[in-house]
Protein backbone atom coordinates (compact mmCIF):
# COMPACT_ATOMS: atom_id res chain seq x y z
CA UNK A 1 0.00 0.00 0.00
CA UNK A 2 1.14 3.81 -0.90
CA UNK A 3 2.57 5.01 2.59
CA UNK A 4 1.22 8.40 1.98
CA UNK A 5 -2.07 6.56 2.03
CA UNK A 6 -1.20 4.21 4.65
CA UNK A 7 -0.52 7.48 6.71
CA UNK A 8 -3.85 8.62 5.83
CA UNK A 9 -6.15 5.70 6.77
CA UNK A 10 -3.76 4.74 10.12
CA UNK A 11 -4.37 8.13 11.70
CA UNK A 12 -8.46 8.32 11.15
CA UNK A 13 -9.68 7.62 14.59
CA UNK A 14 -7.11 10.39 16.33
CA UNK A 15 -7.56 12.69 13.99
CA UNK A 16 -11.62 11.89 14.10
CA UNK A 17 -10.78 12.39 18.05
CA UNK A 18 -8.95 15.69 17.02
CA UNK A 19 -11.84 17.43 14.79
CA UNK A 20 -14.05 16.63 18.22
CA UNK A 21 -12.05 19.32 19.95
CA UNK A 22 -11.52 21.18 17.08
CA UNK A 23 -15.05 21.38 17.10
CA UNK A 24 -15.55 22.57 21.28
CA UNK A 25 -12.36 24.87 19.87
CA UNK A 26 -14.39 26.68 17.27
CA UNK A 27 -17.58 26.94 19.49
CA UNK A 28 -15.21 28.30 22.24
CA UNK A 29 -13.73 30.76 20.13
CA UNK A 30 -16.59 32.42 19.00
CA UNK A 31 -17.92 32.30 22.93
CA UNK A 32 -14.47 34.18 23.55
CA UNK A 33 -15.61 37.03 21.12
CA UNK A 34 -13.23 35.97 18.46
CA UNK A 35 -14.88 36.82 14.96
CA UNK A 36 -14.71 33.49 12.29
CA UNK A 37 -11.70 34.43 10.32
CA UNK A 38 -9.99 35.05 13.66
CA UNK A 39 -10.72 31.40 15.37
CA UNK A 40 -10.41 29.86 11.36
CA UNK A 41 -6.72 31.82 11.35
CA UNK A 42 -5.71 30.24 14.49
CA UNK A 43 -6.67 26.30 13.17
CA UNK A 44 -5.87 26.90 9.57
CA UNK A 45 -2.29 28.78 10.51
CA UNK A 46 -1.23 28.25 14.20
CA UNK A 47 -2.22 24.69 13.41
CA UNK A 48 -1.35 23.46 17.40
CA UNK A 49 -4.93 22.56 19.27
CA UNK A 50 -2.81 23.27 22.63
CA UNK A 51 -1.44 26.72 21.63
CA UNK A 52 -4.77 27.77 20.38
CA UNK A 53 -6.46 26.36 23.89
CA UNK A 54 -3.91 28.17 25.72
CA UNK A 55 -4.66 31.16 23.78
CA UNK A 56 -8.39 30.86 24.15
CA UNK A 57 -7.75 31.09 27.71
CA UNK A 58 -5.95 34.98 27.33
CA UNK A 59 -8.08 36.25 24.46
CA UNK A 60 -10.16 38.62 25.15
CA UNK A 61 -10.89 43.27 25.25
CA UNK A 62 -6.92 43.68 26.38
CA UNK A 63 -4.74 40.83 24.53
CA UNK A 64 -1.31 40.40 25.80
CA UNK A 65 1.25 40.32 23.39
CA UNK A 66 4.35 39.26 24.86
CA UNK A 67 2.45 36.26 27.62
CA UNK A 68 0.72 35.27 24.60
CA UNK A 69 3.96 34.74 22.07
CA UNK A 70 5.92 33.11 25.09
CA UNK A 71 2.97 30.90 25.89
CA UNK A 72 2.85 29.84 22.47
CA UNK A 73 6.74 29.41 22.09
CA UNK A 74 6.51 27.50 24.98
CA UNK A 75 4.01 25.29 24.31
CA UNK A 76 5.21 24.35 21.01
CA UNK A 77 8.49 23.79 22.01
CA UNK A 78 8.06 20.61 22.07
CA UNK A 79 8.23 20.70 18.01
CA UNK A 80 11.92 21.14 18.44
CA UNK A 81 12.28 18.21 19.90
CA UNK A 82 9.75 16.00 18.25
CA UNK A 83 11.99 17.41 14.89
CA UNK A 84 15.05 16.10 16.73
CA UNK A 85 13.61 12.96 16.93
CA UNK A 86 12.13 12.47 13.65
CA UNK A 87 14.07 14.70 11.51
CA UNK A 88 15.96 12.00 10.11
CA UNK A 89 12.55 11.00 8.02
CA UNK A 90 12.88 14.52 6.34
CA UNK A 91 16.28 14.00 5.01
CA UNK A 92 16.62 13.53 1.39
CA UNK A 93 13.84 15.77 0.68
CA UNK A 94 13.95 18.74 -1.54
CA UNK A 95 14.20 21.73 0.17
CA UNK A 96 11.02 23.43 -0.43
CA UNK A 97 8.76 20.49 0.02
CA UNK A 98 10.48 19.61 3.08
CA UNK A 99 10.12 23.56 4.55
CA UNK A 100 6.03 23.81 3.50
CA UNK A 101 4.88 20.05 4.54
CA UNK A 102 6.22 20.78 8.32
CA UNK A 103 3.86 23.43 8.40
CA UNK A 104 1.22 20.49 9.18
CA UNK A 105 3.62 18.44 11.52
CA UNK A 106 2.16 18.04 14.52
CA UNK A 107 2.01 15.57 17.20
CA UNK A 108 -0.30 12.40 16.29
CA UNK A 109 2.36 12.71 12.80
CA UNK A 110 5.07 12.55 15.58
CA UNK A 111 3.72 9.68 17.41
CA UNK A 112 2.42 7.51 14.99
CA UNK A 113 5.74 8.17 12.81
CA UNK A 114 7.75 7.11 15.98
CA UNK A 115 5.68 3.94 16.70
CA UNK A 116 5.69 2.45 13.45
CA UNK A 117 9.36 1.94 12.36
CA UNK A 118 9.01 -0.36 9.75
CA UNK A 119 7.31 1.82 7.20
CA UNK A 120 9.64 2.09 4.33
CA UNK A 121 8.90 5.64 2.94
CA UNK A 122 8.62 7.45 6.42
CA UNK A 123 8.42 10.91 4.41
CA UNK A 124 4.91 9.83 2.55
CA UNK A 125 3.53 8.08 5.67
CA UNK A 126 4.05 11.66 7.70
CA UNK A 127 2.84 13.69 5.10
CA UNK A 128 -0.28 11.36 4.91
CA UNK A 129 -1.10 11.82 8.58
CA UNK A 130 -0.38 15.26 9.04
CA UNK A 131 -2.41 16.36 5.81
CA UNK A 132 -5.78 14.29 7.23
CA UNK A 133 -5.21 15.38 10.51
CA UNK A 134 -4.85 19.28 9.27
CA UNK A 135 -8.17 18.57 6.96
CA UNK A 136 -10.10 16.96 10.26
CA UNK A 137 -9.00 19.58 12.41
CA UNK A 138 -9.49 23.12 10.08
CA UNK A 139 -12.95 21.40 9.47
CA UNK A 140 -14.09 20.40 13.09
CA UNK A 141 -13.12 24.42 13.92
CA UNK A 142 -15.55 25.46 10.87
CA UNK A 143 -18.44 23.12 12.64
CA UNK A 144 -17.91 24.95 15.72
CA UNK A 145 -17.97 28.19 14.65
CA UNK A 146 -20.93 26.97 12.79
CA UNK A 147 -22.73 25.48 15.55
CA UNK A 148 -21.35 27.78 18.63
CA UNK A 149 -24.53 29.69 18.30
CA UNK A 150 -27.03 27.11 18.67
CA UNK A 151 -24.71 25.80 21.78
CA UNK A 152 -26.16 26.94 25.45
CA UNK A 153 -23.49 28.72 27.46
CA UNK A 154 -23.92 26.09 29.83
CA UNK A 155 -22.43 23.27 27.74
CA UNK A 156 -19.93 25.80 26.59
CA UNK A 157 -18.61 26.17 30.26
CA UNK A 158 -19.32 22.29 30.91
CA UNK A 159 -16.88 21.68 27.52
CA UNK A 160 -13.89 24.27 29.43
CA UNK A 161 -11.48 21.82 30.66
CA UNK A 162 -12.02 19.49 27.24
CA UNK A 163 -8.74 21.38 26.38
CA UNK A 164 -7.27 19.67 29.14
CA UNK A 165 -8.37 17.03 28.10
CA UNK A 166 -6.51 16.76 24.65
CA UNK A 167 -3.76 17.98 26.72
CA UNK A 168 -3.94 14.75 28.29
CA UNK A 169 -4.67 12.71 25.00
CA UNK A 170 -1.68 14.01 23.29
CA UNK A 171 0.92 13.65 26.26
CA UNK A 172 -0.33 9.74 27.11
CA UNK A 173 0.07 9.47 22.90
CA UNK A 174 3.69 10.14 23.39
CA UNK A 175 4.01 8.17 26.77
CA UNK A 176 2.55 5.49 25.09
CA UNK A 177 4.39 5.79 21.59
CA UNK A 178 7.62 5.10 23.98
CA UNK A 179 6.36 2.12 25.09
CA UNK A 180 4.94 3.06 28.79
CA UNK A 181 6.05 5.14 31.61
CA UNK A 182 9.80 4.65 31.99
CA UNK A 183 11.56 5.76 35.44
CA UNK A 184 12.71 9.23 33.79
CA UNK A 185 9.36 10.43 32.47
CA UNK A 186 8.08 9.27 36.14
CA UNK A 187 11.44 11.50 37.90
CA UNK A 188 10.42 14.23 35.38
CA UNK A 189 6.37 14.24 36.03
CA UNK A 190 7.31 14.82 39.99
CA UNK A 191 10.11 17.42 39.52
CA UNK A 192 7.46 19.28 37.58
CA UNK A 193 4.02 18.44 40.07
CA UNK A 194 7.06 20.12 43.13
CA UNK A 195 8.18 22.94 41.19
CA UNK A 196 4.03 23.89 40.44
CA UNK A 197 3.50 23.29 44.14
CA UNK A 198 6.63 25.55 44.69
CA UNK A 199 4.69 28.21 42.57
CA UNK A 200 7.61 28.09 39.55
CA UNK A 201 6.89 29.84 36.49
CA UNK A 202 6.28 27.61 33.39
CA UNK A 203 9.28 28.38 31.86
CA UNK A 204 10.93 27.03 35.04
CA UNK A 205 8.66 23.97 35.26
CA UNK A 206 9.42 22.88 31.53
CA UNK A 207 12.98 23.44 31.89
CA UNK A 208 13.29 21.30 34.81
CA UNK A 209 10.86 18.84 34.30
CA UNK A 210 13.23 18.39 30.79
CA UNK A 211 16.47 18.35 32.43
CA UNK A 212 15.42 15.79 35.09
CA UNK A 213 13.91 13.63 32.23
CA UNK A 214 16.81 13.94 29.88
CA UNK A 215 19.65 13.28 32.68
CA UNK A 216 18.08 10.56 34.38
CA UNK A 217 17.17 8.17 30.88
CA UNK A 218 21.49 9.64 29.45
CA UNK A 219 22.52 7.79 33.45
CA UNK A 220 20.10 5.18 32.83
CA UNK A 221 21.68 4.26 29.20
CA UNK A 222 25.04 5.18 30.33
CA UNK A 223 24.66 1.88 33.34
CA UNK A 224 23.05 -0.33 31.16
CA UNK A 225 25.78 0.02 28.14
CA UNK A 226 28.68 -0.21 31.31
CA UNK A 227 26.37 -3.48 32.25
CA UNK A 228 26.21 -5.15 29.22
CA UNK A 229 29.93 -4.00 28.67
CA UNK A 230 30.85 -5.87 31.95
CA UNK A 231 28.53 -8.66 31.05
CA UNK B 1 -2.76 46.43 23.86
CA UNK B 2 -2.03 45.34 20.77
CA UNK B 3 -4.53 44.17 17.79
CA UNK B 4 -5.70 40.57 16.87
CA UNK B 5 -4.37 40.76 13.31
CA UNK B 6 -1.04 40.63 15.07
CA UNK B 7 -1.41 38.13 17.27
CA UNK B 8 -2.81 35.77 13.99
CA UNK B 9 0.33 36.73 12.29
CA UNK B 10 3.18 36.03 15.36
CA UNK B 11 1.46 33.04 16.26
CA UNK B 12 2.12 31.16 13.29
CA UNK B 13 5.43 32.51 12.77
CA UNK B 14 6.38 31.27 16.06
CA UNK B 15 4.72 27.35 15.48
CA UNK B 16 6.59 27.67 12.17
CA UNK B 17 10.09 28.54 13.81
CA UNK B 18 10.18 25.89 16.53
CA UNK B 19 9.04 23.04 13.73
CA UNK B 20 11.73 24.42 11.46
CA UNK B 21 14.07 24.55 13.98
CA UNK B 22 13.92 21.12 14.91
CA UNK B 23 14.21 19.47 11.38
CA UNK B 24 17.14 21.52 11.42
CA UNK B 25 19.05 20.57 14.44
CA UNK B 26 17.94 16.65 13.79
CA UNK B 27 20.95 17.15 10.78
CA UNK B 28 22.91 16.64 13.40
CA UNK B 29 22.05 13.67 14.81
CA UNK B 30 22.44 10.42 13.43
CA UNK B 31 19.44 8.33 12.56
CA UNK B 32 20.96 5.31 14.93
CA UNK B 33 22.17 8.12 17.56
CA UNK B 34 22.92 6.34 21.21
CA UNK B 35 21.18 9.83 22.32
CA UNK B 36 17.93 8.50 20.24
CA UNK B 37 15.71 7.69 23.28
CA UNK B 38 16.97 10.78 25.48
CA UNK B 39 15.49 12.55 21.84
CA UNK B 40 12.07 10.85 22.35
CA UNK B 41 12.00 11.43 25.93
CA UNK B 42 12.33 15.32 25.38
CA UNK B 43 8.75 15.84 23.95
CA UNK B 44 7.17 14.04 26.36
CA UNK B 45 8.50 16.15 29.63
CA UNK B 46 8.10 19.58 27.51
CA UNK B 47 4.16 17.92 27.27
CA UNK B 48 3.31 17.22 30.57
CA UNK B 49 5.27 20.39 32.02
CA UNK B 50 2.02 22.03 30.70
CA UNK B 51 -0.37 19.71 31.20
CA UNK B 52 0.18 18.49 34.57
CA UNK B 53 0.13 22.17 36.43
CA UNK B 54 -2.96 22.58 34.03
CA UNK B 55 -4.72 19.38 35.00
CA UNK B 56 -4.38 20.36 38.51
CA UNK B 57 -6.06 23.81 37.93
CA UNK B 58 -9.56 22.06 37.45
CA UNK B 59 -12.29 20.93 40.02
CA UNK B 60 -11.82 17.70 41.97
CA UNK B 61 -14.71 16.45 39.63
CA UNK B 62 -13.26 17.55 36.62
CA UNK B 63 -10.17 15.94 37.74
CA UNK B 64 -11.72 12.96 38.62
CA UNK B 65 -13.08 12.82 34.76
CA UNK B 66 -9.95 13.47 33.63
CA UNK B 67 -8.58 10.44 35.20
CA UNK B 68 -11.39 8.33 34.00
CA UNK B 69 -10.86 9.45 30.39
CA UNK B 70 -6.92 8.90 30.41
CA UNK B 71 -7.52 5.44 32.09
CA UNK B 72 -9.79 4.25 29.17
CA UNK B 73 -7.65 5.60 26.82
CA UNK B 74 -4.36 3.64 28.57
CA UNK B 75 -6.49 0.34 28.39
CA UNK B 76 -8.46 0.59 25.28
CA UNK B 77 -6.31 2.76 22.91
CA UNK B 78 -9.13 3.80 21.23
CA UNK B 79 -9.33 7.77 21.70
CA UNK B 80 -13.14 7.92 19.92
CA UNK B 81 -14.19 5.85 23.08
CA UNK B 82 -12.40 7.45 25.49
CA UNK B 83 -13.42 10.91 24.40
CA UNK B 84 -17.01 10.40 24.75
CA UNK B 85 -16.00 9.29 28.06
CA UNK B 86 -14.37 12.37 28.79
CA UNK B 87 -16.73 14.98 26.95
CA UNK B 88 -19.73 12.98 28.42
CA UNK B 89 -18.20 13.00 32.02
CA UNK B 90 -17.76 16.64 31.55
CA UNK B 91 -21.11 17.94 30.64
CA UNK B 92 -22.85 15.07 33.15
CA UNK B 93 -20.78 17.10 35.56
CA UNK B 94 -21.82 20.55 34.56
CA UNK B 95 -25.91 19.36 34.40
CA UNK B 96 -25.93 17.82 37.52
CA UNK B 97 -23.79 20.07 40.05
Amino acid sequence: MNDFRRGAIDSLGLSATAAVFATIFGAAAVAKGLSFVEAMSLSAFVFAGSAQFTTLTMWGDTLPFATIVVSCFLITSRNIFMGLALGHAFRGQPVWRKYTSIIIFNDISYVLGIKNNQIKHKYAYISGISLTVYCFWVIGTFVGILIAESLQQSILDGLAYAGIMYLGLLTTLLIRADDGFKLPIILAAMVILVLYLAHADQFTIMIGGVTVGATSNLWLEFNQRKERQNG
Amino acid sequence: MVEPWVILISLPIVVYFTRVFGILMSNFVAEDSPYRSTLIILPICAMASFFIPRALEGSPSEQAVLVVFLVVFWLTNNSMISMIVGLGGLLALQFLT
